[in-house]
């Protein structure tokens, strides 16, 4: 019974770390501070569960979710060409609020606050994921191909140029790089994991509604990110392994009842605040951002 | 160094979650011991919901001196801060590592909504003391709650208005999240249904802290009354900001949020004469018992919930008396429960129906002055 338990906090590092180094790749290897990241996730959980609840098949939905993400990411790099630093986190920022606001308010869609119910398990070539085992299995899958998609990326020639981008953009342009095109694409791809992400959450919790994705389930990723460090694929997992395990010991310190909670917070973020303390650049950061 | 450093970090952390996942998960005997995991939101936003429950649970507990017939109850609580992931990690957490026997929780519908699958499968009992959302009554067998659904709620106040007040022509202010907009369905569903109109419905984001501009749309239109669904917080900025645009239609507040003492005397005069409904105020020593209780342990007058947790924990202990014998305690407790019927609880009569849903009597209040209430009607 205790597997129980493990497996179901495996899935979520599982589904946190597709997140985590997909942000990583538009925010540590292309430098452009993204906060819609969660708003991608949201995009790809929605229409995963939508077309879940219509009775289509799981690889459609799954796929789905990650190319509506991607087109979205897209619109928001055409919409945020001109923007950089702190006005594009902003932007990005504002794209959370109005995907999270469309959630909430087209209830004729979404259902608004209601949520969506009873989003069937995945199945796939007639075996169906019920159990919550097959179910890691299928994420650990699936979040391994996306490290090793973003790795090869990053270790790319096209890799090398989002680099490039983010240490100086303007040399960048004068050596003859389209830019605009090459930032669309980093936005582009982080979004289709992002999206993916949002569709496995979706099945696995079975339940959604737009509470689930507003800027405070940003903070934990962004964290994972700053805290494995900029620009740093290996830093980013373990991040996300200890960011995820690191709450759950702390439900084994036998607090007081009248302060449980707070006091579990309160030392989870002192945790956090020792690792940066110690190390500024993160785990394993190369890079500083401005 | 550095790098070997933070190596021998993480390895030392799971070294420590590895260690006590198997000093609380083996070699534990339930015998003796009977365990009950409560989820509520404890930080956060919602905690104004999460924290009451867990006080009348502690309080419960106090009461049994900790046992119940030979055994040792052990509560354990757990933090969901309204996230259903987060909700789902602690049911996890109680259901396979603490391998509690019932489960009172969540406080939030999304979170109830989410960890009822979880619970059907293992086939842990659940009781929410909180969770509104209509969607629970079909959430599973196992899955209990101790307030009645919002539907019932919006159907009595919409007979209440239409039938025995008499008013055709409403316009409704709901808070926009799942619980609001659950009541507004409800509601108007029904009003519409006895022929009812309504003229004008307008929603506000929770947390806001501002409602004058919905509150002047409605204001122009051609109503008698304003049906509000709102928590406690916001429902002090509404009745404050309606006196200020000197609103003086009749204000109907379909939720309990006017019971609770904080927002009455946030809200001072502008709550004169404001009728609102919330499940019939549960009368006799036992309450009275329960109040003064509470007010030795913590100092204050219970807050929303904190009866209902009170409830759902001795529910639960009722039915562990009943199960002496049996070996499959948490299906037994589950049975028990479907079985009682006209429970004299602090919050109210309890009877379950056969979905687990309470049937409570609904009271129409009305606040006369400084606070002053009166029952102006139970249905």
């Amino acid at each position: 019974m205790i597997s129980a338990y493990l497996i179901h906090l495996l899935i979520l590092i599982g589904i946190y770390l597709i997140l985590a180094i997909s942000l990583q790749l538009s925010v540590g290897f292309t430098g452009l501070l993204n906060l819609g990241h969660i708003a991608f996730y949201a995009i790809g959980a929605y229409i995963s569960a939508l077309l879940a609840l219509a009775g289509l098949p799981f690889w459609f939905c799954f796929l789905l979710a990650g190319i509506g993400a991607m087109f979205f990411g897209f619109l928001l790099a055409i919409s945020t060409n001109k923007l950089k630093g702190d006005y594009l986190a902003l932007a990005t920022l504002a794209f959370t609020f109005v995907i999270y606001a469309i959630t909430l308010n087209w209830t004729g869609l979404t259902r608004g606050p209601l949520g969506l119910p009873g989003i069937p398990k995945p199945s796939l070539f007639g075996f169906t994921f019920s159990d919550n085992f097959s179910f890691l299995v299928l994420v650990f899958v699936i979040a391994l191909i996306s490290y090793l998609i973003i790795t090869r990326i990053t270790k790319s020639p096209f890799g090398r140029v989002l680099e490039a981008i983010r240490d100086d953009e303007l040399a960048t342009r004068v050596l003859g790089k389209n830019t605009f095109k090459m930032k669309s694409y980093a936005l582009g791809i982080s979004a289709f994991f992002a999206g993916i992400a949002g569709s496995l959450y979706a099945y696995y919790i079975t339940f959604i509604d737009p509470s689930s994705f507003t800027l405070s389930q940003l903070i934990p990723v962004l964290a994972i990110v700053i805290i494995g460090g900029l620009a740093s694929l290996k830093g980013t997992i373990i991040a996300t392994i200890i960011l995820v395990l690191l709450p759950e010991p702390l439900r084994f310190v036998g607090f007081p009842s009248s302060i449980i909670g707070p006091a579990r917070q309160m030392i989870y973020a002192l945790l956090l605040l020792l690792i940066l303390i110690k190390k500024p650049r993160g785990l394993y950061g190369r890079i500083e951002l401005e | 160094m550095s790098k070997t450093l933070q190596i021998i970090i993480g390895i030392i952390i799971i070294a420590i979650i590895v260690a006590l996942v198997f000093v609380f998960g083996t070699g534990k005997t339930t015998e003796g011991l009977v365990k009950i995991g409560v989820l509520a939101p404890l930080t956060g936003e919602a905690s104004q919901w999460g924290v009451p429950p867990k006080e009348g649970i502690e309080l419960a507990l106090e009461l049994i001196k900790n046992r119940v017939d030979n055994k040792k109850v052990e509560v354990i609580y757990e933090d969901t801060q309204c996230d259903p992931a987060k909700g789902v990690s602690a049911v996890q957490k109680l259901i396979n590592i603490d391998e509690v026997d019932a489960i009172i929780g969540a406080v939030c519908s999304s979170v109830t909504l989410a960890i009822a699958p979880i619970v059907e499968k293992s086939e842990v009992p659940l009781i929410s003391p909180a969770s509104t959302s209509p969607k629970i009554s079909d959430a599973g067998d196992y899955v209990f709650r101790v307030v009645p659904s919002d539907a019932l709620r919006g159907e009595v106040f919409a007979d209440y208005i239409k039938n025995d007040v008499g008013l055709n022509k409403v316009a409704i202010l709901y808070i926009n999240n799942e619980g609001g907009a659950g009541n507004k369905d409800s509601f108007k569903k029904r009003f519409e249904e006895l022929g009812g109109k309504i003229v004008a419905i307008e929603s506000y984001a929770q947390g806001t802290k501002d409602v004058k501009t919905q509150l002047m749309k409605i204001k122009n239109q051609n109503i008698q009354a304003i049906v509000i669904v709102s928590y406690p917080a916001d429902s002090v900025i509404i009745l404050k900001q309606a006196q200020e645009l000197g609103l003086s239609l009749p204000l109907y507040f379909q939720t309990e949020a006017l019971e609770d003492p904080f927002v009455l005397e946030a809200a001072g005069e502008s709550a004169n004469g404001v009728i609102y409904i919330l499940q019939a105020d549960p009368s006799g020593r036992e309450v009275e018992k329960f109040e003064n209780m509470f007010e030795e342990k913590f100092n204050r007058a219970p807050a929303l919930y904190a009866a209902e947790g009170f409830d759902a924990f001795n529910l639960i202990i009722k039915a562990i008396k009943e199960c002496k014998a049996e070996t499959d305690l948490s299906s037994c407790i589950k049975d028990e429960l479907y079985t009682i019927k006209n429970y004299q609880g602090v919050s109210g009569t309890i009877t379950f129906d056969g979905k687990g849903d309470v049937l409570k009597p609904m009271a129409i209040k009305k606040i006369i002055e400084n606070g002053k209430k009166k029952v102006l009607m139970i249905k």
